[in-house]
C-alpha cells in the first residue's frame, strides 16, 4: 500500500515539473522579460478582521504594513519569508474584552508560485505559515495593562503585479489569513477565542532581481561583449562579468520596447 | 549602592510595564438583589484586580513610581438585566484578590473583595447571589438597672463601613484584614456616662456583643440589623 502511495506521489511531482517546465518554456516563448530570481516587497495593507469569533467581532478594520523577500527555488515556485504589523482598535469589548487597541504582528514562511502572464503583468499565490501576535492595551481609564494573544497563522496571499521597470514593479494583492489562537478560555464563552480571520488587501512595491544570463545579444553590439558572450563564463574578469550582465539588461530593455511598439 | 542603583535603573524602567496575563479569558456571572431581596436593574458592575505600584524590591525595601496608578486594572464590566443578572468577559490576572464594584441607579453601592481561589479551575467566577448592604446607624447602649458597681470589658465587633465584605470559599465572610477596624473594645460603669456606644455599620449584618464583669462572668449577645437606624440596650 505505501508503495502505491509513494509511486503515486512520485508520479504527481513529475507531472506537475514537467508541468511547471512546459508553462516556463511557453512563458520564454511570448515574453522578453527574464526569469525574476529575487524579490523584496514592501506594502501598506487594510486588514478586515472577519467572521463569528472575538477579532472578527471586537476589532475595528485595522491599517498596517509589511516587508516580504522571496526566491526562486525551481523554475517560478518561489520560497521566502515575510513580517507585518497592522493596528486595531477595539470596537466591542464585550467581545474581545476590556482594551482598546491591538496591534497584530506576524512572521511566517511561504512557498509560491509567480506566473508572468506578459512583459507587464504578473500574477502569484502563496501559502504560507507562522507566529502570529497580538499585543493588546489597555486605556489609561481601563488601567493602562498590556498583555499578548499569541498564536499560529496560515496565509494564503496573491497578487498581481504590474512591471514599472524590469526591476520594479507596483501590486495589489488581496490576501486570507486565518489564525489559531492559544487563548485559554472560560466555557462559557464556547469557542470564540480559537480561532481569528483578516481578510486583507495591500497595496505594494516589489523590487526585482532577474537573470539575464540567458538574453541573447545582437550583432550590431559591441562586437568586443559579442566576443565575451562567446567565451566560457568561467573565464571572465568581474568587469567583463559586470559589463555582460549590464548589457543584457539593456537589450532585454529594448527587446521589451519592440514587443509593446508592436502590439 | 547608589551605583548599583544607577546600574539597575533601566532594568526598572523595563520593568514597570504594567501586565495583566497572556492568553487568558475568564468569564464573570452573578445575580444581584438590594437588602430586601429584589433585582437590582440597570446597576453597573466592574471587576477590577489591585494594580501594585510597587515594582521592585532591593535589600528588602520597595521602590516605588513616583505617583501611584490612575486605577486599578478593570478586567469587565457589565449591567444587570431586569432579574438583576450580569455576566461578561473579562481579562484576567494572576493576582491575590479581585474586587467586584457595583453601582446602582438609585446611588446605592458595594465593593465585594473576592479572594483568588473563588474562580474555578476553568477560569470561571461564578457568584450565586450578591446582596446588596446599605448603611445603619447604630446605637448600643449598656443601662445598669442592677445597681452593680462592677466595671465590664465589653467587646462589640460589627461590619464596618471600612471593611471589605469578601467571597471565600462560596461563602460571604468580613475581611480578616479589618480585625481591629470592625471591633470596639472598652469598658462600662467606669463612669456614670460610659455605656453608650455609637457607629455605621453595614446592614444586613450580625452585631457580637460579649462583655466580662470583674470576677470573669461572660456574657454574648447577637443581634441582627436589619434597619437604617437602629438602637440596642443592654440591662446589667
Amino acid at each position: 500500500m505505501r508503495s502505491i502511495i509513494n509511486i503515486t506521489i512520485v508520479a504527481v511531482i513529475a507531472l506537475c515539473s514537467s508541468y511547471v517546465s512546459g508553462q516556463e518554456d511557453e512563458i520564454k516563448a511570448i515574453n522578453s522579460l527574464p526569469d525574476r530570481v529575487f524579490a523584496v516587497d514592501f506594502y501598506l495593507q487594510r486588514a478586515l478582521p472577519s467572521g463569528d469569533n472575538f477579532v472578527g467581532n471586537g476589532l475595528s478594520n485595522g491599517t498596517g504594513y509589511g516587508i516580504r523577500m522571496q526566491y526562486d527555488i525551481y523554475k517560478n515556485i518561489y520560497a521566502g519569508g515575510a513580517l507585518t504589523q497592522d493596528f486595531f482598535s477595539v470596537k466591542d469589548t464585550d467581545a474581545i474584552g476590556e482594551f482598546n487597541r491591538a496591534t497584530k504582528f506576524n512572521a511566517y514562511l511561504f512557498l509560491g508560485y509567480d506566473y508572468q502572464l506578459n512583459d507587464d503583468w504578473n500574477i502569484t499565490a502563496d501559502l504560507g505559515y507562522g507566529y502570529s501576535q497580538n499585543k493588546n492595551r489597555q486605556s489609561t481609564e481601563q488601567g493602562g495593562g498590556k498583555f499578548k494573544d499569541t498564536g499560529n497563522v496560515f496565509r494564503i496571499t496573491t497578487s498581481i503585479e504590474y512591471n514599472l521597470f524590469s526591476a520594479t514593479s507596483l501590486y495589489l494583492s488581496p490576501s486570507y489569513e486565518s489564525i489559531s489562537y492559544n487563548i485559554k478560555s472560560a466555557p462559557a464563552l464556547g469557542d470564540t477565542f480559537d480561532k481569528g480571520k483578516f481578510i486583507n488587501l495591500a497595496l505594494g512595491i516589489r523590487f526585482n532581481v532577474r537573470d539575464y544570463r540567458n538574453v541573447p545579444l545582437k550583432d550590431a553590439d559591441n562586437q568586443e561583449l559579442i566576443d565575451l558572450q562567446k567565451r566560457d563564463r568561467d573565464d571572465l574578469s568581474i568587469s567583463e562579468r559586470r559589463k555582460l550582465y549590464f548589457l543584457k539588461k539593456r537589450e532585454a530593455r529594448r527587446l521589451r520596447r519592440e514587443r509593446r511598439r508592436n502590439n | 549602592m547608589k551605583k548599583l542603583y544607577l546600574l539597575l535603573l533601566p532594568i526598572i524602567l523595563v520593568s514597570c510595564e504594567a501586565r495583566l496575563d497572556d492568553d487568558t479569558r475568564a468569564f464573570f456571572k452573578t445575580r444581584i438583589v438590594d437588602s430586601d431581596g429584589l433585582p437590582l436593574v440597570n446597576a453597573s458592575v466592574e471587576v477590577t484586580t489591585y494594580r501594585s505600584y510597587d515594582f521592585f524590591l532591593i535589600d528588602g525595601e520597595n521602590l516605588v513610581k513616583t505617583s501611584a496608578p490612575d486605577r486599578d486594572f478593570l478586567l469587565g464590566k457589565g449591567t444587570t438585566d431586569e432579574n438583576g443578572e450580569v455576566s461578561f468577559t473579562m481579562l484576567f490576572d494572576t493576582a491575590y484578590r479581585y474586587y467586584v464594584h457595583i453601582k446602582g441607579v438609585d446611588d446605592s453601592s458595594k465593593i465585594l473583595a473576592v479572594a483568588s481561589d473563588s474562580f474555578n479551575q476553568d477560569l470561571t467566577l461564578d457568584i450565586p447571589l450578591i446582596t446588596m448592604t446599605d448603611i445603619a446607624d447604630v446605637e448600643l447602649e449598656f443601662i445598669n438597672t442592677s445597681g452593680t458597681t462592677s466595671v465590664y470589658e465589653v467587646t462589640v465587633n460589627y461590619f464596618a463601613i471600612y471593611c471589605d465584605e469578601l467571597y471565600e470559599n462560596n461563602s460571604f465572610v468580613r475581611d480578616e484584614n479589618c480585625e481591629l477596624e470592625d471591633e470596639i473594645m472598652d469598658v462600662v460603669n467606669q463612669t456614670t456616662d460610659d455605656g453608650l456606644f455609637e457607629f455605621r455599620a453595614f446592614y444586613p449584618s450580625v452585631l457580637d456583643v460579649n462583655y466580662r464583669d470583674a470576677s470573669g462572668n461572660e456574657v454574648n449577645e447577637q443581634f441582627t440589623i436589619n434597619n437604617p437606624t437602629e438602637r440596642y440596650e443592654i440591662n446589667y
